[in-house]
Order: structure tokens, then sequence, then C-alpha cells
């Protein structure tokens, strides 16, 4: 279970993050001005600090006890946190899988997982419709559009 | 009144079987074009060029500007229908347009979109007609620092008018803002944000953020209300579309208002982008209904 105060918390720590991570990034670009005009850091600088400014405004407006919003004692039910987890966890790891196995055997694998797993499908079915799709990809973009998608590690070891 | 001659010429040469026949196929075209996500207006014409090379110059920009439209009404489709704006003008249209539709009222959505956008366009051709010469010279004159001032009077508006927290909308822009500017800067030429990786030189694809933030976001809220598909039916009932085009006369102050809005921010070179924020916070704001915006209230329309 998951409150909404801990969103809200959870949100504003990880755009501060983010802010600082712009402001650390974009010193070394230097800000201010130079001989050449405006630093190429000063820009994404002064957004990071706003960033930062801001989330610590909305952290703060989260633990204050009178925040009406973060009242909210549930935002997230634990069936709703699965359910989303059986969406993205599987795709994340799909996306990982890319650049490692490459395109199409990623996206095989994931079609087959998403099918099969969770036994929305026969694990024949799941098979065929995974290998259709791996398919379908290499001659869309392979051969009629011409566009290289990853092939990973994996193939280049192999030799393709 | 030379500009008025000009014009009424142009459209003898323009109402003519084979050009309207082309005006269908462009806008056809276009729309199929502009339903894609990422292919946006410019990029379709740029796209569909290669077709008019063996053409008459006048059929050509006859369809090509057909196309320029058609593409532009496409991206409404799917902001109002699975709420992935198809180009940046259209995001606007994904505020009302797809809470509009998933009440079940997908059609009075389109029909007022495609209908407002008819009458900004109409306005827009009528002022350009009359203003042209005036409206170039003062085109011209745009700087840096007006462009400055209309992206932030833009922008404001946005922050002011948002229906969410301000600061929170503050934090979201400063973040697009650092997103945007993630790899060559454009004026020094010298690489930032990019934490050593390669392939974030060349910048985060407007595309890419736009999937991720409506698509992907979209996806996760249906899946975790349990929604199957969210994508609204729209079974066309052709009274609908008729009445929710009779009903426009009555938001009269508001197209009015879009319009003016849409045509200033056409001639300065702001962009459709801007105009349709622009719009949708003044609509906003101005009307009484002000509260039911974003829940499936609202107009608006797109010109530049």
């Amino acid at each position: 279970m998951i409150s909404r105060r801990a969103l809200e918390l959870a949100t504003a720590v990880l755009t501060g993050s983010f802010g600082v991570a712009v402001v650390v990034s974009s010193l070394d670009n230097g800000i201010g001005w130079s001989s050449a005009g405006v630093d190429a850091g000063t820009f994404p600088f002064l957004t990071g600090v706003i960033i930062v400014v801001g989330s610590l405004y909305n952290l703060v407006r989260g633990v204050l006890p009178a925040a009406t919003l973060a009242n909210v004692p549930i935002a997230i039910t634990p069936i709703e946190l699965r359910r989303l987890a059986g969406l993205f966890v599987p795709a994340a790891i799909f996306i990982a899988a890319i650049p490692l196995a490459g395109m199409y055997l990623a996206s095989a694998l994931y079609v087959f997982a998403v099918l099969a797993i969770p036994r929305h499908q026969s694990v024949p079915r799941a098979l065929a419709m995974a290998a259709a799709t791996a398919l379908a990809l290499y001659v869309v973009f392979e051969r009629i559009f011409q566009v290289s998608l990853p092939h990973g590690v994996l193939a280049a070891a192999l030799g393709f | 009144m030379d500009n008025l001659g000009e014009l009424l010429h142009g459209f003898t040469i323009a109402l003519t079987m084979p050009h309207l026949l082309l005006m269908a196929v462009g806008v056809l075209l276009g729309i199929l074009v502009g339903v894609l996500p990422g292919l946006g207006a410019p990029n379709g014409v740029s796209l569909l060029l290669p077709l008019t090379f063996g053409m008459q110059p006048v059929s050509a920009i006859i369809l090509l500007s057909s196309m320029y439209w058609g593409a532009l009404f496409g991206g409404s489709v799917t902001s109002i229908l699975f709420n992935i704006p198809g180009e940046p003008s259209s995001v606007a249209t994904t505020f009302d347009g797809y809470p509009m539709a998933r009440d079940g009222r997908p059609t009075t959505a389109l029909a007022t979109a495609f209908g407002s956008a008819a009458f900004g366009a109409l306005i827009g051709v009528i002022l350009i007609t009359f203003l042209a010469s005036w409206v170039a010279q003062v085109a011209l004159a745009f700087g840096p620092p007006e462009y400055f001032a209309v992206y932030f009077l833009a922008f404001a508006s946005f922050v002011g008018m948002g229906g969410a927290a301000p600061i929170k909308t503050v934090v979201a822009l400063a973040i697009g803002f650092a997103i945007a500017a993630i790899g060559i800067d454009t004026v020094s030429g010298s690489v930032r944000l990019t934490m050593g990786i390669d392939e974030l030189v060349k910048g985060v694809n407007f595309v890419v953020a736009v999937m991720g933030l409506f698509g992907i976001g979209e996806l996760l809220v249906a899946v975790e209300e349990e929604l199957h598909a969210r994508a609204v039916s729209s079974r066309i009932d052709w009274g609908e579309v008729f009445r929710a085009v009779v009903r426009l006369p009555r938001h009269g102050v508001a197209l009015l208002r879009s319009a003016a809005i849409g045509c200033w921010m056409g001639i300065t070179p702001g962009g459709p982008t801007a105009a349709s924020f622009m719009s949708y916070g003044i609509a906003r704001r101005f009307s009484r209904r002000g509260r039911y915006f974003g829940t499936g209230g609202g107009r608006r329309h797109h010109l530049a």
C-alpha cells in the first residue's frame, strides 16, 4: 500500500535529484559569461536550480501535515501495484535486454514471456506469436525500410 | 483591395474539378500522416514532396497545402481518441478532447475540434489576405527578444492557468527545458548534459518524450484501473456531427478570442504549439465554466 504522501515525497526527491544532476553536469560547461558570450551551461544551470528549489518546496509541502492532497491515505493499493508491475517490469527487462540480445531476440522473448507466463495463451501459440513478431520486425524494418535495428552483443559474437 | 482581387482570381483557379479532387486526396493523405505519432504536418509534407515532381506548380501547391491541413487535423484525431498527440500543436487538444471521448462523446469532440479548426483557418485566410504586406513587416522585425517574450508569455500563461499546483507546473516546465537542453548547444556548439553517454549527443527526440509521457503513462493508468481497451471506439453518428457544428456558434466568443490569439501567434513566429496552449489557457480563464475544463467541457482550435 502506498499513500499519497509517500508518492508526493518520492516524486519531489526524484525531481530534486534530477535537478541536482542537471546543476552538477552543467557546471562542466561553465556558467556565466566568457569571451565567447554566454557559456553553454548557463541555461541548464538555471533550469536545474529552478527544479531543485521547486522540488524542495514540494518536499516541504508533502511533509507538512496541513497539505490536503498528502492526507489521501491510499493512492495505490497492492493489487493495483501488482498490475502496474506486471506491465512495467517485463517492459523494463525488455528494454534492458535489447543492447545485449538484440531487438529481434529480445522482442521474441518479451512476447513469449508476456503471453505464456500469465497463461493467456498456450505455450505453442505463444512461441508462434513470438516468432511471428520477430520475423515481422525483421521484414518490415531490415528489408522494406532498410533500417537496421540493434542486433546486440550476442549477434555480434555469433558473427552477424 | 488588390489583395482581394488576387484572392478571388486564386479561387477561380483552385475551384476546378481536378484541383478539388487533388484537395480531397491531399487532405486524406494528410490525415493518414497526421494520425501517425511523430509524423507531423511538416514531415508529412516533405515525405509527399516527391509525389508532386511531375505536377504543375499550382496543382503541387494545392496538394501540399491540403496535406498540411489534413495532417494538422489528423493530429487531433489521436489526441482525442488515444490521448497521444500526433504532433506538438495538438498536445492542448488532449486536455479536453480525450476526457470528452472517454465520456462517450468522441464524435462531439472530433466534430468540435474540426469545426473550430476550420473556423480558425477561415479567419486566418481572411486576415492574411487583407494584412499580408503589413504582417510580413512585423514578422521580419522579430528578433531574439521578441521570441523570448512570446514564449515567456505562453509558458507563464501555462503556469498561471494550469489546473495543478503552480510550483509543480514550474518544476515540470524546468525539467522539460533541461531535457531539451541535452545534446549540442546550438549557440556554442559544446556538448552538454550528456553524462558521457554518446546516444544523448543528438538530444532527446520530441516523439520519444511524447510517447513515453503520454503513451506509456496512459497505458500504465489503464492497467492500474484494469480497463482493457482505453482507446475509445469512434462510430461516427452524423447527427451528432451536425449537432456539434450547430452548437459551435454558442461558443462564439471563445472561438473569436482563440482565432485572434491564433492569428497573432501565427503572425509572430511563435508557432502553432504556443498558440494552442495560449488559447486553451485564456479560454479556461474567461470561461464561467472554468472549473469543468480538463474534464471535458472545452473547445479550442489551431491556427498558424
